[in-house]
């Protein structure tokens, strides 16, 4: 699903079909990580939990944000699903 | 083994021809495949850069425009050839086409090997012939029109929603918002590529190009699909990047399947936003300006159609992998006044024999 996905150490992206590129911060570069690992995307409020001893919904809603944003630049598809707020 | 290979286009501005590119490219692939060329840059303008650049063109020759004819460049040639028997041309320039087809079978005569479509195949991809790619090929494509009176541009809105893009029929694209765009587009292209004039339907994407080899039967000998980075106030690429999509692999050996294209030629093509389509928008029937990229990404294309136009068997390439960059530069070149006035008085400009080390 994310072999197009090109994610370097530093949080440089490349996306290899459409040649476009991002520099995503720290947390993005860990939640992309973690979704190209396989992690599912309700998974991933856990691991910024983990993290960065967040509560809960203040990571479920993180998270949320940032796979919408992925999927405004089409890097995930429309159809992953959103997490829930906890 | 010593080739002798003829590439014309050798215009470097900022909206440069590929034959400084392709001559480059050929250079890179004799250095790899330890053969020694002899370059000879057939040149329509004294002043084209690429007549005086080190390491492109050993020789380098003016040439009639191609509205003298074919006899006259046949002539040309013929003369050429006493001097310096020429084993493959690549032609770079869309106008010229017409002329070296014409010519291809007495040119082989000399000896003198090409690699190009068939007139039926070149007419097909000229843009203004697009709507018959879409129903006898199938191929998907931006609806259009095709304008030879401007009376019809009044027209136009029966047929497609504005805005639109207007192309003349070698080069140039504009895009027009209203009729009254489309008319002075409309001027401004047929005054300098004749007509007719085409008018096609703007589709909001992504446009991605691809360079690829034809075998002529079908086949994709190479391909190398890249995403513009950067862009010169005409839209040409000053930057860009190998991308690798499969979907825009399929699509474009499917086009050139349908074709049955044979030689080198650029395909673009537009990745719509509102469904993520592939329509095809554009084919050059030659290499673009960006092809040394294709050294680059590990897909020498111009020398693979050395290889081709000589005959010798290869193998089809892969397609390029993703994330190669070019970043085009300009750079004050200084030029001998002696090169310059022999290609002015003589039509011709010798350089100096390179050291065999540097070949």
């Amino acid at each position: 699903m994310f072999d197009n996905l090109a994610l370097s150490d530093n949080g440089f992206l490349f996306d290899t079909r459409t040649g476009s590129t991002y520099s995503l911060s720290s947390t993005g570069t860990l939640l992309l990580r973690s979704l190209i690992a396989g992690a599912a995307p309700d998974g991933l409020p856990a691991v910024l939990v983990d993290e960065f001893e967040l509560d809960g919904r203040t990571a479920a809603q993180d998270v949320e944000q940032f796979l919408l944003r992925l999927r405004d630049l089409r890097l995930v598809a429309s159809d992953t699903p959103p997490t829930e707020a906890v | 083994m010593s080739l002798t290979i003829a590439v014309t286009g050798l215009n470097a501005t900022d909206n440069p021809a590929p034959g400084v590119p392709v001559i480059r490219s050929i250079r890179a692939g004799c250095a790899a495949a330890n053969t020694d060329c002899h370059i000879v840059g057939l040149a329509y303008d004294v002043l084209d850069p690429g007549n005086y650049m080190a390491d492109v063109a050993d020789d380098v020759y003016l040439m009639p425009f191609p509205s003298q004819g074919a006899d006259v460049l046949l002539t040309r040639l013929e003369a050429i050839c006493t001097q310096r028997p020429i084993d493959v041309l690549i032609p770079c320039l869309d106008s010229e086409l017409s002329a070296y087809l014409r010519i291809q079978d007495a040119l082989r005569d000399l000896g003198v090997h090409l690699l190009l479509p068939d007139e039926a195949q070149l007419k097909l991809r000229s843009k203004a012939s697009f709507d018959v790619l879409a129903e006898r090929l199938g191929i998907p494509v931006p609806k259009s029109v095709v304008l030879t009176d401007p009376a019809k541009i009044d027209t136009l809105r029966e047929t497609l929603d504005f805005p639109v893009m207007v192309k003349g029929q070698f080069y140039d694209a504009y895009l027009a918002h209203t009729p009254l765009d489309v008319r002075m587009c409309f001027d401004r292209l047929a005054s300098k590529w004749g007509l007719p004039v085409i008018v096609q339907q703007f589709v909001p994407g992504t446009e991605f190009d691809v360079a690829c080899v034809g075998d002529g039967q079908g086949g994709v000998m190479g391909q190398v699909a890249m995403r513009k980075m950067q862009l010169t106030d005409k839209g040409k690429a000053w930057g860009g990047v190998t991308v690798c999509d499969p979907a825009l692999d399929a699509f474009v050996a499917d086009t050139v399947a349908r074709l049955k294209w044979r030689g080198p030629c650029e395909i673009e093509v537009m990745k719509a936003h509102d469904d993520g389509g592939l329509y095809l928008i554009e084919i050059n029937p030659r290499f673009p300006a960006w092809i040394y990229l294709s050294v680059g990404a590990g897909r020498n294309l111009p020398w693979l159609t050395v290889q081709l136009a000589l005959g010798h068997t290869v193998e089809p390439l892969p397609p390029a992998p993703a994330g190669v960059l070019f970043l085009r530069n300009s750079v004050d070149q200084i030029c001998l006044m002696d090169d310059f006035q022999s290609l002015t008085t003589t039509g011709e400009l010798h350089k100096p024999a390179r050291p065999e080390v540097l070949r």
